[in-house]
């Protein structure tokens, strides 16, 4: 459909930074060429603070008090919420969940996508329609994704249900949502369901993006395609593996809204994941300083996973 | 002669074969993954149109019967729906605009000018866009209920803003950088000041992008749960995912209405991320990724 115009601007990844150097001389020497500079930041240097800098702290400050929400009462315990969930086995239980949640899922999404742009990359025709459809799943709407695998899943009309008993795969009349072998797997399925477009779109690009004088160079040496799969796409596709496994593993990691929907955690807290826990406990239990603590934790181990990944593989490449 | 054309003709298919078997391997794969991913969707319309009858059937039915539109009725005409919607639409229009002030401002300046400490704020902005939005859950609640914003449009929409601004933060700077910066001095050179440049020349420029980008962060503001679901108790400004959330714990879930309120709240947003798509497709390839 539209890939005249896209393929065309895929070749150019980004512009020379030598014309940003050139500008920086001409606009910003000037002292009123670098008030505008600073002017036009404002307003992101006050979301920055009101909305980053300020919730972050005040949820720091909130994990060191014990504070009932519906008695309004504060006091300070330190550290002591941090001790608590450390000896929680339902913190560790939901911290274990979201390993599961978030690595199944991004695997899950990385490979399904990347075979997605591997097969939509190619001039055949409805190849552009193809890629627009696939990418649908990627906006539906949360709420809306839950409830429709719920429905499939629906242990008496569920189409999906009917077929997996038909295949022997679970037994007939049953939902996965409802056991606790299955939930988490289930629920995975949709979070590949849900995230695979964004890897595919961003594999798509990146195979656009290799140049074609070195398949052909790789031909004249008289390569197969698996040869050429394997010498020049892979590793060209290396970094930008990098870069979206640590994008999705953070949105898998960070996301409540899908997994909350579909399972509300449940049955019997098999898929209840941190975020859910930190919900659970601020809006369930009205226990804040521990919810925060419990985010506060959340965030750390989010911040861990990334270091994880830059040590594995070197931080230039980020 | 015969016999040397049907050899040629042999040879010729021989080598033909392979690229036909896997030009058909290659369908049969993009026709796998389009049931995978568009499916659900199907399932979802075809469940929203069936009489109850036919909605529960055992085994269920893949093609519809009959279909009708009574759900759909019911969804617009008995519930609350209506109000819901244009709640959604109120609360993403307005995070939508927010964020693009913040981020074409923001973008263009981290793109065009140098300064101290600019590594940080991109850090920091990239940051904000990977932050749990459970940490900021209870801070912003707290803060929102002693400014009484607590079930506002005002409350919600700035709790949008945390994830929509630096989103659009994030593609915009990509945009920023394909747009040729001789065309901005050229300008400056005819007698433009940089505000002059920035007016006349970028922002017509990358202006299909900037809107683009704002849809999308329209549709990621549409689509929330979490933040709504906690600020937004009462009636009066729910948005649509709570409303439909909320179908479920208080019947015993009625699939048909579900699934027609689930089809009017997922048709708009596909049929603007279809008109989109190219540009954020276009931004991702820009190297909005790669930051």
């Amino acid at each position: 459909m539209h890939s005249g115009t896209t393929g065309s601007t895929a070749r150019r990844p980004g512009r020379p930074a030598v014309g940003t150097l050139l500008l920086v001389r001409a606009g910003s020497g000037s002292p009123r060429g670098n008030r505008l500079g600073v002017l036009f930041l404002l307003p992101t240097l006050v979301f920055l603070v009101v909305l980053v800098v300020y919730p972050v702290a005040y949820n720091v400050y909130l994990s060191f008090q014990d504070y009932n929400y519906l008695l309004g009462v504060s006091r300070f315990v330190g550290l002591q919420h941090y001790v608590h969930l450390l000896h929680d086995p339902v913190f560790w239980r939901s911290l274990g969940n979201s390993l599961v949640w978030t690595l199944g899922g991004v695997g899950g999404q990385l490979l399904l996508g990347l075979a997605a742009a591997l097969l939509l990359d190619w001039p055949g025709r409805g190849m552009a329609l193809a890629r627009t459809l696939l990418l649908i799943p990627y906006v539906v709407p949360a709420i809306a994704t839950a409830i429709t695998w719920r429905w499939m899943f629906n242990d008496f009309y569920g189409i999906l249900s009917f077929f997996l008993a038909v295949l022997g795969i679970m037994p007939a009349q049953t939902s996965p949502f409802a056991s606790v072998e299955l939930a988490m797997p289930a629920s995975i399925c949709v979070g590949i369901w849900r995230g695979f477009p964004f890897a595919m779109i961003v594999y798509w690009a990146a195979l656009r993006g290799i140049p074609d004088e070195e398949y052909e160079a790789a031909r004249v040496d008289g390569a197969g395609s698996l040869q050429e799969f394997w010498n020049i796409t892979l590793p060209h596709l290396k970094h930008i593996t990098l870069v979206l496994m640590v994008l999705r593993t953070l949105w898998m990691f960070n996301y409540f809204d899908l997994l909350y929907l579909l399972t509300k955690g449940g049955p019997a807290g098999a898929t209840q994941h941190l975020p859910i826990l930190v919900y659970i406990t601020s809006f369930g239990l009205f226990r804040f300083g521990e919810a925060a603590a419990t985010a506060g934790l959340m965030a750390l181990t989010a911040g861990l996973i990334i270091v994880l990944y830059v040590k594995v593989h070197g931080s230039k490449d980020l | 002669m015969t016999s040397r054309s049907m050899i040629a003709s042999t040879l010729h298919r021989l080598r033909l074969r392979p690229r036909v078997g896997l030009l058909v391997l290659r369908w049969i794969g993009v026709v796998a993954l389009l049931v995978f991913a568009l499916f659900p969707c199907y399932w979802m319309l075809v469940s929203s149109l069936r009489p109850q009858q036919e909605l529960f059937t055992v085994p269920p039915r893949l093609l519809p019967g009959t279909l009708t539109i009574e759900w759909y009725e019911v969804v617009l005409r008995t519930t609350r729906m209506p109000r819901y919607f244009l709640n959604s639409a109120v609360i993403s229009t307005a995070s939508m605009i927010v964020s693009l002030v913040i981020a074409t401002l923001g973008a263009y300046s981290l793109t065009r000018f140098r300064y101290p400490g600019q590594q940080v704020l991109l850090l920091s902005a990239l940051t904000s866009y990977v932050l749990p939005p459970v940490l900021l859950l209870l801070p912003l609640y707290l803060t929102l209920g002693m400014l009484g914003l607590i079930n506002s449009y005002a409350g919600v929409i700035v709790t949008h803003i945390t994830f929509t601004a630096p989103f659009c933060l994030w593609l915009l700077r990509s945009f920023f950088k394909t747009i040729p910066l001789d065309l901005e001095e050229a300008a400056m050179v005819d007698g433009n000041g940089r505000l002059g440049a920035f007016v006349r020349i970028v922002l017509p420029l990358a202006l299909p992008g900037i809107l683009s980008t704002g849809l999308f962060g329209f549709i990621l503001s549409w689509n929330e749960y979490l933040f709504a679901s906690v600020l937004l108790t009462g009636e009066a400004r729910k948005t649509v995912p709570i409303g439909i959330a909320e179908f479920i714990v208080q019947f015993d879930i009625r699939w048909g209405e579900v699934m027609a309120a689930s089809s009017l709240a997922t048709i708009p947003v596909v049929i603007l991320f279809a008109l989109i798509q190219r540009h954020f497709v276009r931004g991702l390839m820009a190297g909005a990724i790669k930051g």
